[in-house]
């Protein structure tokens, strides 16, 4: 395993930016994810990487070398591709054999290899099936232990569960982050799943527009959004327009001094966005709060039933706040009546657009 | 009954007559020739009055046909070889990178043109252009010429094998495991087109075989194909003349039974047969 | 040693140049070289409309001309018609009684056209077999009804392999016909007429046109068929070009200018064609 180093990448295609002088560091037996929509230029810079794609500008390192002018076959990568990408005319034994025996391995060592790839992936017995007589998530698999067969020193994962039905989806996660714990292989890992860049990662980084917008662990990436379009993709709700002055920022029609929150700002047009999870319902005004909450008085406009929860819409000051409450609470709330949101400081994130 | 389920037991009535008549008159005419093979007198019955096998013998006698027959061979042979190696090009140029959306249409619309324009046209042109050059007088100007005519088939099938399998990414994956373009091609691409392009080779060669209209102005006279003998032949003794129609009929019929077989195989790959 | 960049960049050009060479020295410079006839005469290299004119000044040419485009067309509409209907069939049967049918289809499509020519004297021709059958048992001389060595004939001659081309085409698009769209449109009280009319005919219409095109285009530029079925005796564009270049009166000039008259007919046409192919999956080629 070796880490990865991208300096100043760029790719264009035609007049179109893909990717916009992105710069990150792997670390050895990192598994790090490239997380964003489609489009966003994750899975260029993942193919620049493997090198199926040429940087227009910038370096791309795989452990010390500089790999730009390498070709795929030269890399020592492993790849695994959306729709899995077996070899249809091989065997499940043949198509994991396939580069030990471009390596030139004995056919006993070859054997042995297989035998142990396929009981990592769980597919002992499966060596003479054909990729069409196994279903998705079984040929996912064979995917990934071909791809580790010659002992990458990168794997390098292209959306490869998107194909899958949600359960299976699920299931083979867990499987996949303990495959790479076991071999400690190097993993950069391509999705537009959020849920999958969290559970799966050490450290994600997110994309827009060829751009990357934060990186960082999962904890941090989610918890301190610092743009309008981290926010949004992480699905944040609550995200309002704010006028931020020279030491003060205008709030829900409140004035705040800005050294309160702990966020470096810039002056002019932000946002702000609020977890629906941070804001806590009262339905009198709440007593002994300290400096560092903020009280929202407002309406109950809606209510929607989850189950054990449901999400109510309260209008303060013309802003209309989601959040959640128990239903045996909301079961009490008419709308139209007064309620208080009690929100921490530190839970308002600031945003750049 | 309603008016609409009349309408509709109707249509299928129509549409199955349709169908029967049309096999019907494609049988009818497609073994004519193969009956009349063998016929010697064939006035007034179903089947003829006489049989014979000296049409045979004649095919397989007169020096002119035969040596139309090597003449068709050999031209045919050749323009399948080449226009399927310089498609199979083509296509792994097409997809051995991500190319622009117009580099493909460039080489789909390209490849069409022979159908636009009038065979005769391509063949006048290619006469007037290359019968003073060294390809004049050889069967190669008319190899050249079929080239043309093949290539809309021959790029159709192999493009749309490369599609089915996902060329691009099988040769990526290849790669990604350590093979070189050369290894790829061999050892990952040609297994997995290879009833495509066999199935493409033998479309070209039928096309090729089939071919009067570009031969009957440029086939110099000592390469004579089969169709031109077909042509002589057919106002001399129409059962002669049947009998060299055979030949082409076998070569056609195993070539379409051939292609669908392939097709059919190639998906099988992709699809676990249901049985 | 070789950059890795100038490396790709011959294997590029090792893989397309034998294509674009067949494409530059089979196809551009021959066509460029007909343009070129087509604008001048043998005697001079200036150029000149006198192969055009001489073309349109002449009731004989434009008469072909106009044969040549009536009888497409005529040919075009029925094999589309046809080709519809057993789109249609193909809709209704098993997909391995569709694959048989199929390949019987494509057969006259890869025989040459003057073999059904042939087949079509020796059968129905003024001492064909069916003729001497019907004339001997009821009394009926078919040729006199239907001269099988005509235009009519000639049209009947295309359908053999035209209406490979367009069911092959077609099928294509009604099997892709969604039953629900019908079905949707039932439900919301459209009648037969209405439901054929203004839900399945728009799916269906870049199809027909589709399949109607490749057919006029193959029917037009043909002349297999036509010189092995009415020979000397019909005016059609393609005859006339095979006459002008005959040993006796070889005049590739004049023979290009008429040639072109096809090609301004086929190159738009084709190149809708290939639109409307994006719209329609399969077809032949």
């Amino acid at each position: 395993m070796k880490e990865v180093k991208l300096v100043g990448v760029s790719k264009y295609f035609g007049s179109t930016v893909a990717v916009d002088n992105v710069s990150l560091e792997v670390n050895k037996g990192e598994f790090f994810t490239l997380l964003g929509p489609s489009g966003c230029g994750k899975t260029t810079t993942l193919r620049m990487i493997a090198g199926f794609e040429k940087p227009d500008k910038g370096r791309i390192y795989i452990g010390e070398v500089l790999v730009n002018d390498l070709p795929p076959e030269k890399r020592n990568i492993g790849f695994v591709f959306q729709n899995y990408a077996l070899f249809p005319h091989m065997t499940v034994f043949e198509n994991i054999a396939f580069p030990l025996k471009l390596k030139k391995y004995s056919e006993s060592e070859i054997r042995r290899r297989v035998k142990e790839l396929l009981s990592l992936v769980k597919l002992e017995g499966f060596e003479n099936r054909y990729p069409r007589q196994l279903s998705g998530g079984q040929q996912q698999r064979v995917a990934l232990a071909r791809a580790l067969a010659r002992e990458p020193d990168v794997l390098l994962l292209d959306e490869p569960l998107s194909n899958l039905d949600a359960l299976l989806r699920i299931e083979l996660r867990r499987e996949l982050k303990n495959i790479q714990r076991k071999t400690g292989v190097t993993a950069i890992y391509v999705t537009h799943d959020q849920d999958e860049a969290f559970s799966l990662s050490d450290r994600i980084a997110v994309m827009n527009k060829g751009r990357i917008e934060a990186v960082g662990s999962p904890d941090s990436v989610f918890n301190s959004p610092r743009t309008l379009f981290v926010a949004r993709f992480l699905r944040y709700k609550n995200i309002f327009e704010v006028k931020v002055g020279k030491d003060t920022v205008e709030l829900f029609g409140r004035q705040f001094p800005l050294k309160d929150f702990n966020v470096e700002v810039a002056e002019g047009k932000m946002y702000v966005a609020i977890r629906p999870d941070t804001l806590h319902v009262y339905t009198k005004p709440p007593e002994e709060i300290g400096g560092d909450y903020i009280v929202l008085e407002g309406k109950l406009v809606d209510k929607l039933f989850y189950g054990s929860e449901t999400e109510i819409y309260v209008n303060v000051q013309g802003y209309e706040l989601i959040t959640l409450v128990s239903t045996s609470l909301a079961n009490t709330l008419k709308v139209g009546d007064n309620l208080y949101l009690l929100v921490s400081k530190k839970d308002l994130k600031f945003l750049t657009p | 009954m309603k008016l609409s389920d009349a309408l509709y037991v109707f249509s299928k009535i129509v549409s199955y007559i349709t169908l029967f008549a049309i096999i019907a008159y494609i049988f009818l005419v497609s073994f004519v020739p193969v009956i009349g093979a063998f016929a010697l007198k064939w006035e007034f019955s179903i089947l003829p009055e006489v049989w014979t096998l000296n049409n045979i013998k004649f095919l397989l006698e007169d020096p002119f046909v035969l040596r139309s027959l090597y003449s068709s061979l050999l031209i045919a042979s050749i323009t399948s070889v080449v226009s399927v190696t310089i498609y199979l090009l083509v296509i792994m140029f097409l997809f051995l990178r991500e190319r622009s959306r117009w580099v493909h249409t460039f080489v789909e619309v390209s490849v069409l043109i022979p159908l636009m324009l009038p065979a005769i046209l391509i063949a006048l042109a290619i006469y007037e252009v290359y019968r003073p050059t060294m390809l004049g007088g050889t069967y190669w100007i008319l190899v050249f010429a079929h080239l043309t005519i093949v290539s809309p088939y021959v790029f159709r099938n192999l493009y749309s094998v490369a599609r089915m399998i996902d060329m691009k990414t099988l040769i990526e994956a290849a790669r990604s495991l350590g093979a070189g373009v050369l290894t790829a091609t061999y050892r990952v691409i040609l297994p997995n087109i290879y009833h495509g392009l066999i199935g493409a080779m033998l479309l070209a060669f039928a096309v090729s075989f089939g071919d009067f209209e570009m031969a009957n102005l440029l086939a110099p006279w000592q390469y004579r194909t089969v169709t031109i003998a077909i042509f002589q032949y057919f106002f001399k003794n129409a059962w002669n003349a049947s009998a060299i129609i055979l030949l082409v009929i076998i070569v056609s019929v195993l070539t379409s039974f051939l292609v669908a077989y392939l097709s059919r195989k190639a998906l099988a790959r992709y699809v676990e047969v249901v049985r | 040693m070789v950059s890795p960049n100038t490396k790709s960049f011959l294997i590029d050009v090792l893989l397309v140049s034998p294509f674009l060479l067949l494409l530059v020295f089979f196809i551009a410079i021959p066509f460029a070289v007909s343009i070129y006839y087509s604008l001048t005469s043998g005697s001079s290299s200036s150029f000149t409309l006198s192969n055009f004119i001489q073309i349109y000044s002449s009731p004989s040419y434009l008469n072909s001309i106009q044969n040549s485009v009536v009888i497409s067309l005529e040919s075009a509409a029925l094999s589309t018609l046809f080709g519809a209907l057993l789109a249609y069939a193909f809709t209704l049967l098993s997909p391995t009684v569709r694959d048989i049918i199929r390949s019987v289809l494509l057969l006259p499509i890869i025989y040459p056209g003057l073999v059904i020519a042939f087949s079509l004297v020796i059968l129905i021709g003024t001492s064909g077999i069916l003729t001497n059958i019907l004339a001997k048992y009821f009394g009926f001389y078919l040729p006199d009804v239907f001269n099988v060595r005509s235009y009519g004939g000639l049209i009947l001659a295309y359908q053999s392999f035209l209406i490979g081309f367009t069911s092959i085409t077609l099928s294509g698009v009604f099997l892709s016909l969604d039953k629900s769209l019908i079905e949707a449109s039932r439900s919301l009280g459209a009648g037969v007429f209405q439901t054929i009319f203004r839900v399945v005919l728009p799916v269906i219409a870049p199809g027909l046109v589709a399949a109607f095109i490749q057919a006029f285009i193959i029917a037009i530029s043909g002349y297999g068929t036509a010189l092995a079925l009415v020979g000397g005796g019909g005016n059609l564009i393609t005859l006339r070009i095979i006459m002008l270049l005959s040993d006796v009166t070889y005049e590739p000039h004049l023979a290009s200018a008429l040639a072109m008259n096809i090609a301004m007919i086929t190159i738009p046409l084709a190149l809708i064609y290939n639109r409307l192919l994006k719209k329609v999956a399969g077809g032949v080629v």
